[in-house]
């Protein structure tokens, strides 16, 4: 098992320096000089050349890169072009932020989805089949930002219960913006789950199960759910990388206090190290996600866990 | 003689499937009703001319009527520059499509190929394009597509590259779990015996057979690009002003959501029906092209 | 189970529409210890030196003292300093006040005001703001004179700027890092910061201005930054200062009974630049069409639901030398010009403006119409700022809205856009004009008001007649608060004093 996740940590190194030098070389295309943004309106031409200096701004591409690289490695950031504070001040300051957006997020999707995936398959072509199949249509079809106004405008402005915004009010602040994140997982996810419930419950053991006369919630909890989880993991794992990117959106509508907001400012400001520190993290969250996902799937799936017994 | 024997019954083949095909989903409610919004979405697109005049209406500014509730002289009221609102939704719709057809048509194209080339060829290459693949997966499609925009300008060349490339490693995926499927089949083997190039082997034996997912992927990816091309409008990058795309009628319409909720609510209305109609139409296709289904 | 989760629901909602969400305020009009302010955006630093966001302005002056200050209208008043005289055409004397002191115990020298002032002149960001300041000749712990390199009337206005914050000398010898640990004579003591989120301040117990010490123990400055939420923020109570009020929620500020709604405008120019080296840009009578053509009304009216100042030259009203120079709105007028000028629309060939916003948008889009009116197609292109002053800055640009924002001394708006040496920075227009940069560089030194003011309209007259620049308005300012607090305003530079808000 640990060689399993030695390697996997291990492949994380070649995708870090992808996405950093992919990510690095875009924003050297950038017109617009950090020197000139920072130094604002008002700034004499000297002034700007000698801050040029000062940040390295004139060397080579590659040697501005070599150089951020051998300083990450040795768990400096950089600066932010903006504020002058260290990057990893900056990243960590909102990073918890965006973990507490994803968790509500997903929390919100998977209470919601496997439930309603589950009475979806066992009483397929109900009603209530219908009806959750029409929300997690609507949930992956719904832009999510306009998912956030809806709310806003429905809680917020209409209802007057909840927060428009911010995180100052603890759990009420959290609950429009998680449902604005999770919708689309919470979609996806009921899809799987329905399908996949019905596929197992199709299977020959199930009806075995039956004929044995084990009662119906045993034989759905105990014997179906187990393999049927199996799809729903992997799709949670795939929706949780893709959450990270959604929250960018939820968070502007949101003024949520997170790293998807100081991404966006940042690549406005051409604030590239701010911008590579938010990525480096996003990557390295993204791969410890599908690594967790992957040690979850071998021990729900037995024959995957036998193969490593 | 024998070749005309094959040609005929192939054609006839073709014909019969794609007659099969259309029956298996007209019994599809919720897929015909998606193909019907499709379709008035396209013709609305086409005609959009006729519905509203570009530059008479959709763009023209005219501050006394700003700010106007909905009403019989406009249907949807007026924005926040006096416009108005369903003519404006009505050229959005030319937008949307435009960018998301040509976008994923690119998807298609790059993912398509580098898929099939991963999966026909297998071993070191296959392992190659995957990886660089992953990278591409590791960051957030939004971020990746909001530093192209900022860094190429936002022209429409740039934001159809920036919105295509996020459905590359999608496009990838499919094109290689289908291929991987048909590669190892014996009339694969059998032209390779004959000697023909691998270049002919994928473009007339495989892709065809993978046709089925990749037009699924199509319908469902041409949806994801038209709420992506929202969203980068949504956060200032995408399309120019005065072009009234969707995303960008939403974000300008954010401070006035109190007193005019319809100028949030009609654009996002329109967003999410045609991509409704094309996610309910792909699951149609999926389930109808579906051989374990026949 | 589908029982219960409806059991779960009905609660879950019940609990919700119960407690609701409660702003963490007591009642209506009681106030608490805490003066919650609420901002567009958030404080990038400490260092006076080392800010060019308005956010950081209102932190610093919170925290640091200058010798002058701006009041209300932009006129200057002692900070730190007791009295002042213009000895001579050079130089300029000073007198501190007794017992000032920092927040760490110290005192407030003429050591301090000298060690402080040479600094800035190595900051980067600020150098150009006490470039002319030579020297400091110190006296005495209290008196001291300043001396300049060439006659600088507007000294006084420059050292009022946050940037000229005093700092203790011992510190600055110490390289103590002002970012992280602030310490000023200002009426609060900085506490803490949650980038992202917030602020904190506390009373400066030692303030040697008693009679304006604060009210509040502490001072909250939060970052909201979508509009409405802004807004909405203030009218349930979560803040009791909104400092960027939406130019949309006017009306629903100033029509609600338990809020008040302080208005003045920026002083600013915000307009349409040309870049004069592309054509048909260096015709006259292209340039005057234009400046016919566009309804200023109008682009006021999209961009700032009407609010905010009218310019009609270059020069605020605010600043010496603002002067009216005669352009209406006149679409006949517009057409004549462009025929004049000889100008032919080719087809499919559009003038790009540049913006940096969503309210240059609007504006910009108004723009458009206006010239449309008249036979010039254009399309609107917006940037980040970044991009924007890059493109602009190097001339990469047909037209643009530029905003430029500063003390309300004609230099420092006429100088960065309009000086021969600004080319390549902020002259945008890049007139290289020897002429109008002679009478910029004379008009600095001319100390007699009469006669400066003559003189500074004499060049904006001419910067208009030969219509380089479209000016169209300048921002409105709009501060929300809540019913109850006195005082609550800020100054045309953005400027905001919050120790002196009584309740």
């Amino acid at each position: 098992m640990y060689r399993y996740i030695i390697k996997r940590i291990l492949a994380l190194i070649p995708i870090l320096l992808g996405v950093t030098f992919i990510v690095y070389a875009i924003m050297s295309f950038q017109p617009g000089d950090p020197a000139r943004t920072l130094l604002g309106t008002g700034a004499t031409e000297a002034s700007i050349q000698q801050l040029r200096q000062e940040m390295g701004l004139n060397d080579p591409f590659i040697v501005q890169y070599a150089r951020y690289i051998w300083n990450l490695l040795h768990g400096d950031m950089g600066i932010s072009y903006v504020t002058g504070n260290d990057v990893s001040f900056e990243v960590f300051s909102r990073f918890p932020n965006t973990v507490i957006l994803a968790i509500g997020a997903i929390v919100f999707a998977v209470a919601v989805s496997i439930p309603i995936g589950i009475i979806s398959a066992t009483k397929q072509y109900s009603a209530f089949d219908n009806i959750g199949m029409i929300i997690a249509l609507l949930g992956v079809s719904m832009p999510s930002f306009w998912l956030g106004l809806m709310l806003i405008l429905l809680f917020s402005v209409h209802l007057g219960i909840l927060p428009s915004g911010g995180m100052q009010n603890g759990f009420w602040s959290l609950i429009l913006p998680s449902i604005t994140l999770g919708a689309e997982s919470m979609a996806t996810i009921t899809r799987t789950t329905r399908s996949s419930m019905l596929e197992v419950i199709r299977q020959d053991y199930i009806r075995t199960a039956r004929a044995k006369g084990v009662p119906e919630r045993k034989v759905i909890i105990k014997h179906s759910l187990r393999n049927a989880l199996i799809p729903t993991v992997t799709v949670t794992g795939i929706e949780m990388g893709a959450l990270l990117g959604g929250a960018i959106l939820t968070e502007t509508v949101f003024s949520w206090p997170g790293m998807g907001r100081l991404l966006i400012d940042s690549i406005g400001n051409q604030n590239t190290p701010v911008v590579l520190g938010c990525l480096v993290i996003f990557a390295i969250c993204f791969c410890i996600v599908n690594l967790i996902v992957d040690i979850l799937y071998a021990y729900i799936d037995p024959r995957i866990k036998a193969q490593y017994k | 003689m024998k070749r005309q024997a094959s040609e005929i019954s192939r054609k006839y083949k073709k014909k019969n499937q794609f007659v099969d095909v259309m029956v298996r989903i007209s019994k599809n409610k919720m897929a015909v009703l998606g193909l019907i919004i499709v379709i008035i979405m396209v013709l609305t697109a086409i005609f959009a001319d006729v519905i509203a005049d570009y530059d008479d209406v959709a763009i023209k500014q005219n501050m006394a009527i700003r700010l106007q509730k909905p009403s019989a002289e406009h249907w949807f009221g007026t924005d926040e520059m006096g416009r108005d609102i369903f003519a404006r939704i009505v050229h959005g719709t030319r937008i949307s499509l435009y960018v998301g057809a040509i976008s994923v048509g690119i998807s298609l194209l790059f993912g398509g190929f580098l898929g099939a080339v991963a999966g026909y060829y297998g071993g070191k290459i296959d392992n190659g394009i995957m990886r660089v693949l992953d990278v591409f997966l590791a960051i957030p499609a939004m971020l990746l597509a909001t530093a192209i925009v900022t860094a190429l300008g936002s022209s429409m060349i740039n934001l159809l590259l920036a919105v295509g490339i996020a459905s590359v490693p999608g496009f990838a995926r499919v094109t290689r779990a289908s291929v991987l499927t048909v590669r190892d089949q014996e009339f694969i083997e059998a032209a390779r015996a004959i000697g023909a190039k691998d270049s002919t082997i994928i473009l007339t034996h495989i892709l065809p057979n993978c046709l089925a997912p990749l037009i699924v992927q199509c319908t469902l990816r041409i949806g994801k690009a038209i709420v992506f091309t929202a969203s980068l409008s949504f956060i200032g990058l995408g399309i120019k002003q005065p072009t009234p795309e969707w995303g960008a009628m939403l974000s300008g319409s954010r401070e006035f959501i109190r007193d005019n909720p319809h100028m949030v609510l009609f654009p996002g209305l329109a967003i999410m029906l045609i991509v409704l109609a094309l996610n309910v139409l792909g699951d149609g296709l999926r389930d109808a092209l579906d051989p374990k289904l026949k | 189970m589908k029982k219960i989760l409806s059991v779960l629901l009905i609660l879950i909602l019940s609990i919700t529409v119960l407690t609701g969400c409660g702003g963490d305020n007591g009642g209506e009009n009681s106030f608490g210890d805490t003066l919650r302010v609420g901002s567009i955006g958030d404080i990038s630093t400490m260092d006076p030196t080392n800010f060019s966001d308005l956010q950081t302005q209102l932190a610093i002056t919170a925290v640091y003292s200058r010798l002058v200050k701006f009041d209300k209208d932009l006129k200057v008043i002692p900070d730190a300093a007791e009295h002042w005289e213009n000895i001579s055409d050079l130089e300029w004397g000073f007198t501190l006040k007794e017992g000032i002191k920092f927040s760490d115990g110290t005192d407030l020298t003429a050591e301090d005001v000298k060690a402080s002032l040479m600094r800035a002149k190595t900051q980067t960001l600020v150098a150009h703001i006490v470039a002319y300041i030579e020297d400091v000749d110190i006296k005495d712990d209290l008196h001291f004179v300043i001396k300049t390199s060439k006659p600088f009337a507007a000294l006084l206005s420059n050292l009022a700027d946050p940037a000229c914050s005093i700092l203790p000398s011992e510190l600055i010898e110490s390289g103590n890092d002002f970012a992280k640990n602030p310490v000023g004579s200002g009426p609060y003591v900085f506490e803490s910061w949650t980038p992202s989120e917030k602020a904190v301040f506390v009373r400066n117990e030692n303030y040697f201005d008693t009679e304006n010490a604060s009210q509040f123990e502490k001072l909250e400055l939060r970052v909201i930054p979508e509009g409405s939420s802004r807004t909405i923020a203030l009218e349930t109570g979560e803040i009791d200062i909104n400092t960027s009020v939406l130019t949309s929620d006017y009306s629903r500020i100033k029509e609600n009974e338990k809020l008040g709604l302080y208005e003045t405008t920026a002083n600013q120019l915000y307009g349409l630049f040309f870049n004069e080296t592309k054509e048909p840009f260096n015709n006259l009578d292209f340039r005057k069409a234009i400046e016919y053509a566009v309804d200023k009304e109008a682009v006021i009216q999209a961009s700032q639901e009407g609010l905010g100042e009218r310019l009609t030259s270059i020069l605020p009203s605010a600043v010496v030398g603002s002067i009216d120079a005669g352009y209406t709105y006149d679409v006949e007028k517009a057409k004549e010009y462009l025929q004049k000028s000889g100008f032919k629309q080719e087809a499919g060939k559009k003038f790009v403006i540049r913006s940096m916003s969503d309210m240059n948008t609007k504006m910009a889009v108004v723009i458009q119409g206006n010239l449309k009116d008249i036979g010039i197609e254009t399309e609107v292109a917006q940037n980040t700022v970044a991009t924007h002053m890059e493109q602009c800055g190097q001339g990469q640009f047909e037209m643009a809205i530029m905003g430029w924002a500063t003390a309300p001394d004609p230099d420092r708006f006429l100088r960065p856009l309009f000086h021969k040496d600004s080319l390549g920075t902020n002259n945008f227009s890049q007139l290289k004009d020897d002429e109008i940069s002679k009478k910029i560089d004379d008009a600095v030194g001319i100390i007699d008001e009469t006669k400066r003011k003559a003189a500074y309209e004499e060049i904006n007259r001419e910067l208009m007649d030969e219509a380089h620049v479209v000016p169209i308005t300048g921002k409105a300012i709009l501060i929300g608060y809540r019913a109850g607090l006195k005082n609550v305003y800020q100054d045309g530079v953005f400027g905001m004093d919050f120790n002196t808000i009584r309740y």
